[in-house]
């Protein structure tokens, strides 16, 4: 090959090198704002809202125009009651919209443009709210209502403003629009309630708040005006009733206010958010204790007792299916655990996956020989599958390192009766 | 422009600039003075100070309080106006203390303190007003953050501190009190709120986002409020057990309204509670005549609000605003919470009526403190006024659209349930400023009702009312015989024609303050009371039929009904 030649090839290859690489940085930028956009997400879920900030700052100083994440860095400052920063970036983001000047985020968690000018005007019309312009947030509320006429909450929030105005055959429209949308909308019973009580049908009002318990059972605000309702009906024993269900929510709301509050302040205290969770299970709001504790292992993943109390709800729970991963991870964060062990291998039974369990019990067996517990599970899986001697063997073994186990003499007796006589 | 000046031009009154008048929300914007200022006028140097220590001490922003009564018995209001003290160094010129002017009757007053013994050094939150001890002159009772103090008239324009003689002084951080006599036995007791157990001593540093703020209420314990029942001899005894069931739990009062709102003879009492629940004490006062109370707030509908959570409940007052005969409640709370308007059915329960009266759009925004249920422009309707300002100096760091200083706000009623924000640019409606508590009186004896404002590190405002007498008023100096001298609680009901009116005389009510003891009633253009009713608290009834307008009467138990000038 003639030198020129070969330097010309050489070119070429170089420069659709340059021009697959120059195809290449984009995307992978792309890739890396995406990923930061959903950890970004992601803390926000968690409520580690500095950490949302700084995400979605990043994300704006490499692409201020990207669209999702000003949205996102808006809501971070309204959640965190920043609300005048919250409102200038709203707008900024508006003007973005407006302007047609936006890059989007690729990302499952990104919106569609409509969407996000709609809930930007429907944030904002939160936040005018909060600062007692009803106006003004009527306005970004008919706006939100315009852009997402099938979203729930931007009816919602026009109807909670009417009623604050008292203009309530608006809200009544607004709620109605609400409902269609979600009929599962507590809240909106909840203010169709009010609306009744406020006009004088308490037999209305007791209909609706009646709806809002049936949806959200830990509201405590339902309770309250319910006994309201039946006060106006005469009816006071009814009342005296619902307002003790009223206390007994609030005390729960007042504690889990308490702890959450604490948490904002220190969203990565472990002991705070287990006692969150048991707060909420002693009340029996076991959705609010499963979420509790998933984000207790999202925010610390190596913390054992996350697994373990999850793992362990599950198992109340009857379902086993759940509980398994769960103590699973605890093995795999601590491998010295018998408890786990054990536990998985009474699923594991539960399941009829004998091996599986056999194996777990096998292993807290050697980690602890004198554990009785597993032979028991042990002799109870070989029970189930047939194999009456090693069962039997088990309950013998039992019965020698614990002579005061009643239940393994008699389950030895019942089995070596049974190899006896069939 | 004097307020005589006004009273020669023709419904000014009514021409406002603008009216927003929707379903609910209702505004009106006046072009002519409502209250005129007339604070520096009147020789009102007073200046209030919270201590400042620049610390941002707990007890420094409740402010202080002050108000109306006719310490001389001379037929005008004076004016009390109780202050903080220097906590820590910074000693300041002149030492701080507590000021009585007495009114000269030319719209002036004179600063009588020294010579009437009553110019208190303590650290001064609330007083109240009453004839304890039934010798015909008002007494005075100052609660203090520290020992409170009681004040006996000695009918010379001199007063004695008798706090001590007379077992009273109560040595928690007392804020808003009120004298009633509970047990109808014609002696006045006395109720004090308490706030917190707190002593600058044990003062905790409280941030909000990297911010120096006041800490809120909870970061004190509360104590029980202090109850005194008057033995009829100059001295009281503690009773503060007949509020304290096992149960109920201390919180941190800020207000205090007597009132018989069930109407059963007896009178019950409201305690506004800063971010914890409310309580309403019914007196179930039993044959043997011995109050019984029993805390019925929840069931009543008057401990929460609509969500059923706790406000800041700092001010508190009852009033008839829809006339029907039974006392209504409102409250002031803190700003994003709304005041609130309860509506009294029956004297069994309440209902919020915060949102349909047009108060919550607009008290939503302000940090309500001192609140009064009076008629301000003698239209036989019971308007209110509320004294704002915010709590924290510093407010516009974490806030940007919240001021310290705030505008004070007036509710006209407008007879069908709901309420007008009255607007006035250009006079004492207009200022801006961190109020605490608001007094009501007519103090230049002009048929309508004047305001007091107090307001922190600042000189009070006494604002004098430019509209009220054009319409048609009376009102009625009750004098008890059997009952308490003072005739607090007493019930009076005013007709002409169809309109019927109902006032009880109450020594506390609004925010750290009191009030005149003179019962008010504008009857607008009606040129006579058909009926005048008083039903004294010992059950007694004395009627006046067919008196004349725009004077004012005095009512001597068992006696005629008499005008006065």
């Amino acid at each position: 090959m003639k030198p020129a030649l070969l330097r010309r090839k050489v070119k070429l290859k170089t420069l659709i090198l340059a021009a697959i690489l120059l195809c290449l940085t984009p995307s992978l930028s792309r890739t890396e704002t995406t990923a930061a956009f959903q950890q970004g997400v992601e803390y926000v879920k968690l409520r580690l809202y500095p950490q949302a900030v700084d995400t979605f700052k990043s994300i704006l100083s490499r692409d201020p125009t990207d669209v999702n994440a000003l949205f996102q860095l808006a809501n971070v400052y309204k959640l965190q009651d920043a609300l005048e920063l919250a409102i200038q970036t709203f707008n900024t983001l508006l003007t973005q919209l407006t302007s047609r000047n936006f890059t989007i985020t690729d990302s499952k968690n990104a919106l569609t443009i409509e969407r996000i000018h709609g809930l930007t005007h429907l944030a904002l019309s939160e936040i005018y709210c909060k600062q007692s312009k009803l106006d003004i947030a009527e306005q970004h509320a008919k706006e939100a209502v315009q852009r997402c006429p099938t979203d729930a909450d931007t009816h919602y929030r026009l109807g909670y403003i009417y009623t604050h105005q008292a203009k309530f055959d608006a809200a009544l429209t607004a709620f109605k629009h609400t409902l269609s949308h979600n009929p599962d909308f507590a809240e909106v019973y909840e203010w169709l309630g009010l609306i009744a009580l406020m006009q004088q049908k308490p037999q209305q009002a007791v209909e609706h708040y009646q709806q809002a318990i049936k949806r959200k059972p830990y509201v405590q605000s339902a309770y309250y005006n319910l006994a309201k309702a039946y006060r106006l009906l005469g009816d006071t024993a009814a009342a005296t009733e619902q307002l003790k269900l009223f206390q007994q929510m609030k005390t729960y709301y007042d504690r889990t206010y308490a702890i959450e509050g604490a948490l904002a302040e220190d969203p990565l205290n472990t002991a705070l958010r287990l006692k969150l969770a048991e707060v909420h299970l002693a009340h029996k709001h076991i959705s609010a204790a499963i979420t509790t504790y998933q984000s207790l292992i999202r925010l610390n993943p190596a913390s054992v007792t996350g697994y373990d109390k999850l793992g362990r709800l599950y198992m109340d729970l009857n379902m086993p299916q759940r509980a398994i991963p769960f103590f699973l991870k605890v093995i795999e964060h601590n491998p010295n655990t018998v408890e786990a062990h054990v536990r998985l291998g009474w699923l594991y039974t539960t399941l009829k996956a004998f091996d599986k369990a056999e194996l777990h019990l096998q292993t807290a067996i050697e980690k602890m020989p004198g554990l009785t517990l597993a032979y028991h599970g042990l002799a109870e899986i070989y029970t189930k599958q047939g194999h009456l001697q090693k069962a039997i063997d088990v309950y013998r073994h039992i019965t020698e390192i614990a002579p005061d186990d009643d239940d393994a003499r008699k389950a030895l007796q019942n089995l070596e009766h049974l190899k006896k006589h069939f | 422009m004097s307020k005589t000046d006004l009273k020669g031009i023709p419904s000014l009154h009514h021409l406002f600039v603008f009216a927003l008048i929707g379903f609910q929300y209702c505004a009106l914007a006046f072009a002519e003075p409502i209250f005129v200022d007339v604070t520096e006028s009147a020789g009102i140097t007073f200046l209030h100070t919270d201590g400042r220590s620049g610390l941002r001490l707990f007890n420094e922003f409740l402010g202080s309080g002050g108000g109306f009564f006719d310490y001389d018995g001379d037929g005008d209001l004076d004016l009390y106006l109780i202050n903080g003290a220097v906590q820590i160094g910074n000693a300041q010129d002149q030492i701080p203390h507590n000021v009585l002017y007495r009114n000269n009757g030319d719209n002036t007053f004179t600063d009588v303190t020294d010579e009437a013994g009553v110019g208190s050094r303590a650290y001064g939150t609330g007083a109240a007003v009453g004839d304890y001890d039934n010798d015909g002159d008002i007494d005075l009772y100052v609660a203090n953050f520290g020992e409170d103090q009681l004040y006996r008239n000695n009918g010379d324009g001199t007063f004695t501190d008798v706090t001590t003689h007379a077992h009273i002084g109560n040595v928690n951080w007392g804020t808003s009190c009120a004298f009633a006599d509970v047990d109808n036995d014609g002696h006045l007791d006395l109720y004090v709120a308490n706030y917190a157990a707190y002593t600058p001593e044990n003062d905790i540093r409280c941030e909000e986002r990297g911010v120096h703020v006041y800490c809120g209420p909870h970061a004190y314990p509360p104590v029980h409020d202090t109850f005194y029942k008057n033995n009829g001899d100059g001295t009281f005894t503690d009773a503060s057990a007949l509020f304290h069931s096992a149960d109920l739990i201390p919180q941190h009062g800020l207000g205090v309204a007597f009132a018989d709102y069930d109407a059963d003879g007896d009178t019950d009492l409201y305690v506004a509670n800063d971010q914890d629940p409310n309580f309403l004490f019914q007196n179930n006062r039993s044959d043997n005549f011995l109050p019984n109370f029993s805390e019925v707030a929840l069931i009543s509908g008057v401990c929460y609000n609509d969500m059923g959570k706790e406000e800041a409940g700092m001010g508190t007052d009852f009033g008839d605003y829809d006339n029907d005969g039974w006392l209504d409640l409102t409250v002031s709370n803190y700003q994003t919470e709304t005041n609130t308007v309860y509506h009294n059915h029956d004297g069994a329960f309440f209902t919020d009526n915060t949102i349909t009266s047009g108060i919550a759009e607009v008290t939503h925004g302000y940090l309500g403190w001192g609140i009064k249920f009076f008629d301000y422009d003698n239209d036989g309707y019971q308007d209110i006024f509320v004294a704002n300002g915010h709590l924290m100096d510093n407010i516009t760091l974490l806030e940007k659209h919240v001021t310290y200083p705030q505008r004070n706000l007036l509710f006209r009623n407008l007879g069908d349930g709901r309420f007008a924000n009255v607007m006035s640019e250009m006079d004492g409606l207009a200022l801006e400023k961190v109020s605490r508590g608001a007094a009501i009186g007519d103090y230049d004896n002009d048929g309508d009702l004047d305001i007091l404002v107090t307001n922190c590190n600042q000189r009070p405002d006494l604002l004098q009312n430019a509209i009220g007498n054009r319409n048609n008023w009376i009102q009625i100096q009750v004098i008890g015989q059997k009952s308490n001298r003072s005739g607090i609680g007493t019930k009076i009901k005013v007709v002409t024609g169809t309109h019927v009116q109902h006032w009880e005389v109450q020594s506390g009510g609004s925010y750290l303050s009191f009030h005149d003891l003179r019962a008010h009633f504008g009857v607008g253009k009606a040129e006579q009371i058909d009926l005048l009713e008083i039903r004294w608290l010992n059950g007694h009834t004395d009627r006046g039929t067919h008196l004349p307008v725009n004077r004012r009467f005095i009512a001597v138990e068992g006696r005629e009904i008499v005008p006065i000038r």
